[in-house]
């Protein structure tokens, strides 16, 4: 219970401290529609982890484990397809380097789309685990 | 393999909480088994059987596409 709470926690204080940096600096500085699409990027998981965490707290809560054999089965499948999905995410970043000179702005995408990956990798696993 | 999870569960008046509780799995497991979207590890399947007072093939059907030809 403590764990869940915890990282409750520190998911909306990194989260509200990322949106209270991004209206200061749109004020001091116009922001670049590409950062945008990263500053949505990274909002979209923030709320993902989020929501992930208030209904593990609430499971938790109700008495149920945090992990059984289905879920370490999903995570091992989906880590895996995640794994192969991202080895070809970041090729491509590398064959179109050229969109963008700045790298720290490539490597933050790629490491916010593996993200992104992993959680869609978690759900159509979880959708076909059975299916042949 | 098909199961007769739900069918028993609604028989003996427990929610799918309530097994996943007694069994020690998620909520989430109990669902996939229903749907028939997840084989249970033996162990798991026979803690399930064992909450029905049955025996694992009574609750678990598994169904050979060659036995029905």
């Amino acid at each position: 219970m403590k764990k869940s709470l915890y990282i409750l926690l520190l998911l909306v204080g990194l989260t509200l401290t990322f949106v209270l940096g991004i209206i200061v600096y749109s004020q001091m500085a116009e922001i670049q529609p590409k950062m945008l699409i990263i500053y949505a990027l990274i909002g979209i998981v923030a709320l993902i982890s989020i929501f992930v965490a208030i209904k593990k707290m609430k499971e938790e809560k109700e008495g149920q484990p945090i992990e059984d054999e289905f879920t370490t089965l999903v995570k091992y499948k989906s880590g895996f397809y995640a794994y192969l999905a991202s080895m070809y995410m970041w090729l491509f970043i590398f064959l179109f380097r050229d969109i963008s000179s700045d790298v720290e702005t490539l490597l933050g995408g790629g490491i916010l789309l593996s993200g992104v990956i992993g959680f869609v990798c978690k759900f159509f696993v979880k959708q076909q685990l059975n299916e042949k | 393999m098909r199961n007769r999870i739900k069918e028993l569960r609604a028989r003996e008046n427990l929610t799918q909480l309530d097994l996943a509780k007694i069994v020690n799995v998620r909520r989430e497991t109990i669902v996939f088994l229903e749907k028939g979207k997840y084989n249970p590890s033996l162990k798991l399947a026979y803690d399930i059987s064992r909450q029905f007072k049955l025996q694992i093939e009574e609750v678990f059907i598994f169904e050979n596409k060659e036995d029905s030809t």
